[in-house]
């Protein structure tokens, strides 16, 4: 137990402090009143039930929320956050967006992180006018919608990032990329790496595997097979640690460079991987460190502290829920007139070279047909209990999928 | 054979964590006539228990002992509160009487742990058999292997050679007549109940260490071993424990194929379907079990 939510209760103590230093909290409208007004409905829908709980960035942004509340709302009116849980279910991810669109009356969506979600909703969203300003994109239908916008890089990007550090740093030739056959995810992070091994010189096997499969060994003795000398997992944290278990049992941290992507920068991650994977593990990072010292970071720590529930992540996802709240919440307060669906949606559309200490380049939202603004990052290894930043800049995917995005972003300025 | 070695291996030992899984499914099939959903939930539960027991700091042991002890404390107080006032319904009732069970457990458990990453380590997961240079197979997985032998074989001696067992074995023929011989049927029941509890308790922290500590996952364990159990026919222990390692050995195996590779865990289920499929080639005829004769 003494080691126990080391990082986390070091970073929000830290936070704790920053917040009794400041005279309140920096949210919305900052005066400490509380909101009376007519609520604004917002929705988020997360993958909360399943085989992984991706609610970490609802939760931030329903603690950034609440902290709207306690401080005047959006002039006066409070936030009232729907989060709904799609179970990992399509037709229940379309339902829960039925039910907050058309039931509800969100105005907008605010936060949301799941599986299924973009796939099944993203035309509707088009269709309703409803702008997602999302906390993370998983799938690839989540970087391809018209009114879907993520703070993330995405497990593509965050993959080929791991590999490009691993395979740059250490020289390496033959990288297997591991993730699990979930449509639109597996083939498309494990594609990516292998399209950017094929103009890089690298080797790339993959090898995509049943998520449903119960045990690592046969995977991990698959990747094996074809004689690594890197390896990169791209998948959720829960499904990485019986990965490395396997691993470790085969001693195959010694020989093998391992590259993992931001689903890893977990304060729980050091000590739920074990001593053996101490200065072994490269875990790249979509949004910048949890201990940097910003502004924002400090704002997002003490907004968890204050308003958080203690069992809340302290990890990207958050603080990328964090911002999107955040974000939105801005582009509320500067909406002239009702604050409706098509107002907001215009508002987000005109969201640009949005500045934080917690991203390596500006966001934006912009007018885009599709979204990936973040797409830039850094990368960590797993050490001494904790994440030892490795590269002093924050470098770019080289993912070929990006070139309509880097072109849209020249033609038009929005990430200055 | 030589690339086949490592994933056989895996494999077995695998599918030996699934057979004893059906053995526990298959012995309260027997004495009590109740299909146990709540058999992964019981064992995510114990490994749960266990891995805080050791967050904690107090000694491993403390910890196997405490993950098993509330997994068979739990499935003792279902068998001996909950089950009797179910006696008199439809199998199916009692079957899905546990599932409820299952799902309040694993609500709880996931609700208490959340989704925070976490292992379950075990001190013989250092350690191994080395083949051509390589660890062939952890001591962990051996012991896994070991334990299902003895405990199959233990089960198989209690069947045969105890009064106990012979209670069991009269229960499954005919309760009511049991009954009306002497049996005391509640007694044998929560004696069922008790030792399926240890059997989830042991396989959950097994799984919880070999495949993922997450009770969710943990909690769906129970359908390979049904599949294992459903080879067994829910009668035979000796097929039950082939079906556990059939299993095993196929999920392995398919991960060298990478046309079906994704599709491994629906072993336990194409492997029950052949199994029922095998089982009815001359048509269907009465089971050993009579008890729906009640």
């Amino acid at each position: 137990m003494k080691h126990k939510f080391i990082l986390a209760l070091g970073l929000i103590a830290a936070a704790s402090f920053s917040v009794s230093a400041q005279a309140q909290d920096r949210c919305g409208m900052g005066n400490g009143k509380k909101a009376t007004g007519e609520p604004i409905q917002i929705g988020a829908i997360v993958g909360k039930t399943g085989p992984e709980d991706f609610s970490s960035a609802a939760r931030s942004a329903e603690a950034y929320f609440k902290c709207v509340n306690a401080n005047g709302g959006i002039n006066g009116r409070p936030v009232n956050y729907t989060v709904q849980d799609d179970t990992w279910n399509p037709e229940v991810a379309s339902q829960a967006a039925s039910k907050l669109v058309k039931d509800t009356k969100v105005v907008g969506m605010v936060g949301s992180t799941s599986f299924v979600e973009c796939g099944a909703n993203n035309k509707m969203y088009e269709q309703e006018g409803v702008a997602v300003i999302a906390g993370v994109g998983v799938p690839r239908a989540c970087f391809y919608g018209k009114n879907y916008a993520a703070f993330n890089q995405g497990p593509r990007q965050s993959t080929i990032s791991a590999a490009m550090y691993i395979a740059d740093t250490f020289k390496l030739k033959n990288i297997t990329c591991i993730a699990p056959g979930i449509p639109g995810f597996g083939d498309w992070v494990c594609g990516g790496v292998e399209s950017w091994g094929k103009a890089n010189g690298v080797n790339v096997k993959q090898v995509i595997f049943d998520p449903g499969q119960l045990d690592g060994n046969a995977i991990v003795l698959q990747a094996q097979a074809s004689k690594p000398d890197g390896i990169v997992l791209g998948m959720p944290r829960g499904m990485m640690l019986p990965i490395l278990t396997a691993a470790e049992q085969q001693d195959m941290g010694k020989s093998i460079k391992w590259g993992l992507p931001t689903s890893a920068y977990h304060t729980e991650m050091p000590k739920a991987a074990g001593k053996y994977w101490d200065g072994k593990l490269y875990v790249h990072m979509e949004l910048e460190p949890l201990d940097k010292d910003g502004a924002d970071t400090k704002n997002w720590l003490a907004v968890m502290a204050k308003y958080g529930n203690k069992k809340d992540p302290i990890d990207s996802f958050s603080q990328a829920g964090y911002l999107s709240a955040q974000v939105a919440t801005n582009a509320m307060l500067g909406i002239k007139g009702d604050i409706d669906r098509k107002a907001f949606l215009n508002a987000a559309r005109g969201i640009k070279n949005v500045k934080t200490d917690m991203l390596c380049a500006p966001w934006y939202f912009g007018e885009g047909e599709r979204h990936q603004p973040n797409h830039n990052g850094r990368v960590s290894l797993l050490t001494g209990g904790s994440f030892k930043l490795q590269t002093a800049s924050c470098f770019q995917a080289k993912d070929a999928d990006l070139a309509d995005v880097l072109a849209f972003e020249a033609k038009t300025g929005v990430a200055k | 054979m030589e690339t086949l070695l490592p994933f056989l291996v895996v494999g077995i030992s695998v599918g030996a964590v699934y057979a004893l899984s059906g053995v526990g499914l298959v012995v309260l099939y027997r004495a009590s006539g109740v299909v146990n959903f709540a058999y992964g939930a019981l064992g995510g539960l114990a490994a749960m228990v266990c891995w805080q027991i050791i967050d904690l700091e107090y000694a491993d042991w403390m910890g196997w002992v405490a993950g098993v002890f509330v997994a068979t404390f739990l499935s003792w107080a279902y068998g001996r509160f909950i089950a009797p006032s179910l006696t008199h319904q439809d199998r199916i009732v009692r079957a899905m009487a546990t599932l409820g069970f299952a799902l309040m457990v694993m609500g709880m458990a996931q609700w208490y742990w959340g989704d925070d990453p976490r292992r379950l380590v075990l001190p013989t997961d250092s350690g191994g058999l080395e083949f051509d240079g390589r660890r062939l197979i952890s001591y962990t997985r051996l012991l896994a292997l070991v334990l299902a032998a003895t405990m199959t074989i233990s089960m198989l001696w209690l069947l045969a050679k105890t009064p106990l067992g012979l209670r069991m074995r009269a229960l499954q023929s005919n309760r009511v007549l049991s009954g009306l011989l002497g049996v005391r049927v509640k007694n044998v029941d929560t004696w069922a109940w008790t030792i399926a509890g240890v059997f989830a308790g042991i396989t959950g922290l097994f799984m919880g260490n070999m495949v993922r500590l997450n009770p969710t996952v943990l909690t769906f364990l129970v359908i390979p071993a049904m599949a294992a159990a459903v080879v067994g026919r829910l009668v035979s222990l000796p097929m039950t424990v082939l079906g556990g390692l059939l299993i095993g050995v196929i999920e392995a195996l398919t991960t060298l194929l990478p046309q079906i590779s994704r599709y491994g865990s629906a072993t336990g289920f194409v492997v029950a379907i052949l199994a029922i499929l095998w089982q009815q080639r001359k048509g269907i005829g009465l089971s050993r079990d009579n008890s729906h004769l009640e």
